[in-house]
């Protein structure tokens, strides 16, 4: 007795699972049943799954009979190297991933950019690169040029009307009797003259002490002018091409005297320019009118434009914008600034 | 990948719980743990029946548990394999069934799976102090120890015996055991 209670702590190996699944299905015999049952005293792990086990003892060991490896072999498999399997990684061949050109979509893109960004250039240099040459050779020269504060002793209210603008710069003194065309060194400037009554004074039709204005009609040509409107009165621009020869621009100056239909050089030009900085604008003015016929038409609309700069600081406001008019009628590398220019003086009116 | 060291299939058998752990863990040796599951595959299916109660559903669960594993044998220093399994089974199949589990440092507060630890730190007991350590057991836990022992009769021909089921019997003689070695230990620290 004593040596068989000796074994009653003795340590066994678990069960297998053929020992379970015939202590389930009880095709053991009552030694191999009292074996397993020996080492289920000895061990909870055993005891416990036994006793899991019992109450669907063929179900379950069916399913102990089933149980297999096969699920670790399929994780080990489908797992990714780098946690389980780094063994193994080096036997995998290394995929090589061929990389588009991706160098192409940006090549073409900036291809596409900078087409678009010259042909805006282009344009942009066609609409406004020419108008900005213009300004250039100009100069940036005041778009209305301060007008001359002059005192007018004004003979009689009507020739105030008349005129409509009371600082007039230059004064007209012409002889009636003589009934000239305006001559160029007739538009004096008033700085030193127009307080002086002219010599002719008692010959004038006003009879007044003021600055006179030439009544008498003259005739030049076709048309009737006032000698002492011309500068009123705007000469219209026509196209060079509208023009067969530099005669036909003397007709359509034909109120001005011969030398202003003479084209002005680019130094004459230079001139004018410098005359109406000076603010002589009527000397000036005589200079851009020459101007006014040169065969080059931007020289021609510098002239023109600035030849209404003169009109405008002479206060013919009406003259001035009919030269504008006529250049942006006639349409070139003038036309903007025209209607620039032309602009500022309307709303200058308002 | 077969290694250098690695051994044959056969030889797997015969190594220790820890050793394959180790071969495992620290070789990369994956079939270490199938021979793993082909000891401990079983019991923990019958662990997982225990709260599951479902074969398919226990068999799957016992699945999870080894993929788990997998992981846990590199995470974790595992002195003792058995033991740890077997609360690590527990817990999971408790965490399964929703049932709260106090987890404190990767260990579960319960008593009754110190057992497994306290039975096997058992020592060597002279015959003397077993038939005296018997005799001051209670009647019924004695009766069946004896039988179960000193007749080796199994659980269903003590039942047939006795009064009790094959469970009761169980039950009896698994308490009788540990008030046995509760007994031989009083002895052996008053022989001291």
């Amino acid at each position: 007795m004593n040596q068989q209670l000796s074994h009653i702590f003795d340590k066994s190996a678990c069960l297998t699972r053929r020992q379970i699944k015939d202590y389930l299905d009880g095709s053991m015999t009552p030694e191999e049943c009292h074996a397993v049952e020996h080492h289920l005293n000895d061990c909870i792990f055993c005891s416990e799954a036994v006793d899991g086990m019992l109450d669907t003892r063929y179900e379950a060991a069916e399913t102990v009979a089933e149980l297999d490896t096969s699920f670790l072999n399929e994780h080990f498999h489908s797992i990714t190297p780098q946690v389980h399997l780094n063994s193994l990684a080096p036997s995998q061949a290394i995929a090589i991933h061929k990389h588009k050109n991706k160098m192409q979509p940006v090549w073409s893109t900036t291809s596409i950019a900078v087409a678009v960004l010259v042909s805006l250039g282009v344009v942009w240099y066609v609409e406004y690169g020419k108008d900005k040459a213009v300004k250039s050779k100009t100069g940036l020269i005041p778009l209305v040029a301060p007008a001359r504060t002059t005192i007018v002793h004004s003979g009689s209210s009507e020739s105030n009307a008349t005129n409509s603008v009371s600082s007039t710069p230059a004064n007209v003194s012409s002889n009636i009797n003589k009934a000239q065309p305006l001559q160029s060194g007739k538009i004096q400037e008033n700085t030193s003259n127009n307080n002086t009554p002219p010599s002719t004074n008692s010959d004038n039709t006003n009879g007044g002490g003021g600055p006179q204005r030439i009544q008498p009609l003259i005739t030049t040509g076709k048309e009737i002018l006032q000698p002492d409107t011309d500068l009123e009165k705007a000469p219209v621009i026509k196209p060079i091409n509208d023009v067969k020869d530099k005669t036909a621009y003397k007709n359509i100056n034909s109120d001005e005297d011969d030398d202003e239909t003479i084209p002005v050089s680019h130094a004459g030009m230079e001139q004018g320019i410098k005359l109406y900085n000076n603010q002589n604008y009527s000397a000036a003015l005589k200079e851009f009118r020459r101007g006014m016929n040169n065969v080059d038409i931007s020289e021609r609309h510098d002239a023109a434009i600035m030849a209404a700069r003169c009109y405008i600081s002479l206060g013919q406001k009406e003259n001035a914008q009919k030269l504008l008019q006529s250049v942006i009628d006639e349409g070139g590398p003038g036309k903007r600034i025209a209607k620039k220019t032309l602009r500022s003086l309307n709303n200058s009116e308002e | 990948m077969k290694t250098s060291q690695q051994i044959p299939s056969s030889e797997y058998r015969k190594l220790s719980d820890e050793e394959l752990i180790y071969r495992y863990a620290h070789r990369n040796e994956n079939i270490a743990v199938n021979y793993l599951f082909e000891r401990y595959g079983h019991l923990v299916f019958g662990i997982c029946m225990k709260y599951i109660n479902q074969p398919k559903t226990a068999k799957r669960t016992t699945e999870e548990i080894f993929i788990k594993l997998l992981d846990d044998l590199k995470r974790f220093y595992i002195d003792e394999f058995k033991p740890w399994l077997f609360k690590m089974v527990n817990n999971y199949c408790r965490m399964q069934s929703q049932n709260e589990v106090t987890i404190i440092n990767n260990t579960i507060a319960s008593t009754d799976i110190n057992i497994e630890n306290e039975i096997e730190k058992h020592g060597d007991y002279t015959p003397e102090l077993l038939n005296m350590a018997i005799k001051q057991l209670e009647i019924v836990q004695r009766n069946c120890i004896e039988l179960f022992y000193i007749e080796k009769m199994n659980y269903a021909a003590i039942s047939q015996k006795t009064t009790y089921t094959p469970q009761q019997v169980k039950s009896l003689i698994q308490k009788g055991k540990q008030n046995l070695k509760l007994k031989l230990d009083s002895f052996n620290y008053v022989r001291r």
